[in-house]
């Protein structure tokens, strides 16, 4: 239990440093706060033009419809054709919808006369095009079978689609919780990357080395500090979660500090890692947020992994990011418990033996020249 | 016959292409002050590390007590404290907190641990400054700081590496007292530093150069021993005409340009004539740094010899 001096010593500093604290604590929960809301997969307000060249009756219940959603914000509405190229050149609208009236009527049997409608759409944010196109869809076909409804008519073909988990698709509901495993991510890869350098800086790890701690000790010693900092932030960010963001965890919460601690073994002996192989605090914050860039770009946070070709997705197995939003999500929005990922908790802790052994042997290799 | 203390047999190490110690043989002999000293990038503090297991030597062997450590540092460990050349401390601790931080790793029992701290600080001067942090200890301070976390295990033989830089005249000689006291205990010190006026409070001084040793002995046996005399000489023309038409005269190694003046290194008994008269020379006392001067030429030109 000799770490343990090494412990108190690490947590004295961090808690000295009001700075730090202020960096540590009040940080990350802004950061859970305003990141929980920007990094939104959704489409709201998606500003959209309306060239009205039928002037129907039909053609402006569809307007209203549009303009009552909160998915679109209605910019401009014109009576007469625009150039649609130069609208989105200009980035006044990423959506336009053209009315235009029927030549011939339909068919006979309904009372209605729908009027042509066209969506053009700017395709420079593929994303967001392709997630309006779906809401366009949706908001036309729905209004098409009210109709039918209306006149006893049966729709052919009606796909029922039914949402588990998260009904409404609310991106915040998947994103939110998510978020909190990237800021444990952040906040402890950071602290342990640089611990060791900044021993080496202030030349006190020669002191410890020539002391009667050995690599194991100094490992916990180091990094367990960042670990308990680590799971304050992350019960932090789950209130924020639950009482800001207003998503419930349908499962237990004592299953995902038990992941949580499967993840911090792996990260904090990547950072560990990090540290002894970099020689300057500036060199170990490169190290850092290299790894972590490449960690949520493989994370499955911002685009599913099935995106991810082939070759590189690989790289997603030996991401412990990716096991902890996976089992994040589960606990929050499906209400899993172990048995459905005792597994990635599993994968986690052995990719974290191999990180900390390779660290163990790289101390011992490398900071004794 | 009691063996020394420490013993280094050809201990050698580079990095890449540096040769950071070449051939190092050293006697350390007990409750001696011996003063490693040598410019930056000598090799001094490479020969500490190597002492201490922090380094790892290419070759060379290193006895203990006349035991052969054999890679196992433990037992130089176990019996030494290190203090590294930024003193080693934490700055966001107190006085206080880094004494009981060092105290914990180096296994002080927790028994003798308080008294142990307060005799410590009482010794150093830093009683009235245990509750300051130690980013805030000016430099004689922070130094006082760091010799006395490592006397915390009570350690047979001290290695400090250049403790000196940065700090005043006044925190220095009494940094020296201090050291003399620890001596005088029966510890073994072996201090590097590049200053040689500190070289000459120590019992054997070790001249580096270039990862090698280029002389040893105590001040009273370098002097006496130097085999030439100094004179010095101010020449009424340009100082650095006199010194390149001198060096060729005498050869490199047996002149030193200082200020105004012109150290020249002859043997007993030798005339100089320059410009074709007989030079008025004031024999002077030969100085540390001019034995230091002479022996790092020579080292240099038979380098040079030897290359060539």
């Amino acid at each position: 239990m000799r770490f343990l001096f090494l412990f108190r010593k690490e947590w004295r500093e961090i808690f000295r440093q009001k700075e730090m604290v202020a960096l540590l604590f009040i940080a990350p929960l802004i950061q859970t706060i305003i990141l929980g809301y920007v990094v939104r997969t959704d489409v709201t307000n998606l500003p959209v033009g309306i060239i009205n060249l039928s002037q129907s009756i039909e053609s402006q219940r569809l307007i209203n419809r549009l303009a009552s959603s909160p998915l679109f914000k209605i910019k401009f509405i014109a009576s007469k054709p625009v150039d649609a190229e130069e609208i989105f050149r200009q980035g006044k609208s990423k959506a336009l919808i053209i009315f235009r009236e029927r030549e011939k009527r339909a068919s006979e049997e309904f009372s209605f006369s729908l009027p042509e409608v066209q969506v053009l759409l700017d395709g420079s944010d593929a994303n967001s095009a392709m997630i309006a196109a779906g809401y366009f869809y949706g908001l036309f076909g729905h209004y098409i079978t009210t109709l039918l409804h209306r006149e006893d008519k049966d729709v052919p073909f009606q796909p029922k689609t039914i949402i588990r988990f998260n009904p409404s698709l609310n991106s915040l509901h998947t994103m939110g919780p998510a978020i909190v495993a990237l800021l444990l991510t952040i906040i402890t890869i950071l602290l342990t990357g640089i611990g060791l350098v900044r021993e080496k800086e202030q030349q006190t790890l020669d002191t410890l080395l020539v002391s009667k701690l050995t690599p194991i000790e100094i490992f916990l010693g180091k990094t367990l500090p960042m670990a308990a900092v680590g799971l304050i932030e992350m019960t932090l960010g789950i209130m924020v979660v639950i009482t800001i963001f207003d998503v419930t965890p349908r499962g237990n919460l004592a299953y995902l500090y038990l992941a949580a601690v499967a993840f911090l073994f792996s990260i904090l002996s990547i950072g560990f890692l990090i540290s002894l192989i970099s020689q300057s605090q500036q060199q170990a914050l490169f190290f850092c947020w290299f790894t972590m860039l490449l960690f949520l770009m493989l994370s499955g946070l911002l685009t599913p992994l099935e995106n991810i070709p082939p070759a590189l997705r690989w790289l997603t197995v030996i991401n412990p990011l990716r096991y902890l939003i996976a089992i994040i999500r589960e606990i929050f929005l499906k209400g899993n418990g172990l048995a459905y990922f005792w597994q990635d908790i599993l994968i986690m802790a052995g990719l974290g033996l191999v990180a900390f052994l390779f660290s163990l042997r790289v101390f011992r290799r490398f900071v004794i020249k | 016959m009691t063996a020394p203390i420490l013993e280094i047999r050809n201990l050698s190490k580079a990095f890449g292409p540096i040769q950071a110690l070449n051939n190092v043989s050293l006697i350390i002999p007990r409750a001696s002050l011996t003063i490693i000293a040598g410019p930056d990038g000598s090799g001094k503090s490479t020969l500490l590390k190597c002492l201490l297991g922090l380094v790892r030597a290419d070759a060379g062997q290193i006895y203990l007590k006349g035991q052969l450590t054999d890679k196992n540092f433990e037992q130089i460990r176990s019996i030494s404290a290190y203090m590294s050349e930024r003193f080693s401390l934490y700055p966001d601790l107190t006085v206080e907190e880094n004494l009981d931080f060092y105290a914990c790793i180096q296994m002080v029992p927790k028994d003798r641990k308080d008294d142990l701290k307060h005799r410590l600080l009482e010794r150093t001067g830093l009683e009235s400054f245990r509750f300051r942090l130690a980013a805030n200890l000016s430099g004689g301070l922070k130094q006082k700081l760091a010799l006395a976390t490592a006397l915390l295990s009570s350690p047979e033989i001290l290695f400090l590496d250049e403790p000196t830089p940065g700090i005043d005249p006044t925190s220095r000689l009494e940094f020296f007292r201090l050291l003399e006291e620890l001596k005088k205990e029966g510890r073994t010190i072996i201090l590097t530093t590049p200053y040689l006026d500190e070289a000459e409070k120590g019992d054997e001084i070790v001249f580096f150069h270039r990862g090698k040793i280029i002389k040893q002995g105590s001040l009273s046996d370098l002097k006496n021993q130097f085999p030439l005399l100094v004179f010095s000489f101010e020449p009424e023309t340009n100082i650095f005409e006199a010194y390149t038409e001198l060096s060729k005269l005498v050869g490199p190694e047996n002149l030193i340009l200082r200020g105004r003046q012109l150290k020249i290194f002859v043997p007993e008994g030798e005339e100089l004539i320059w410009r074709g008269k007989l030079l008025r020379l004031k024999r002077e006392e030969p100085r540390l740094e001019d034995i230091y001067f002479y022996f790092e030429r020579r080292s240099e030109m038979m380098e040079l010899g030897h290359d060539q």
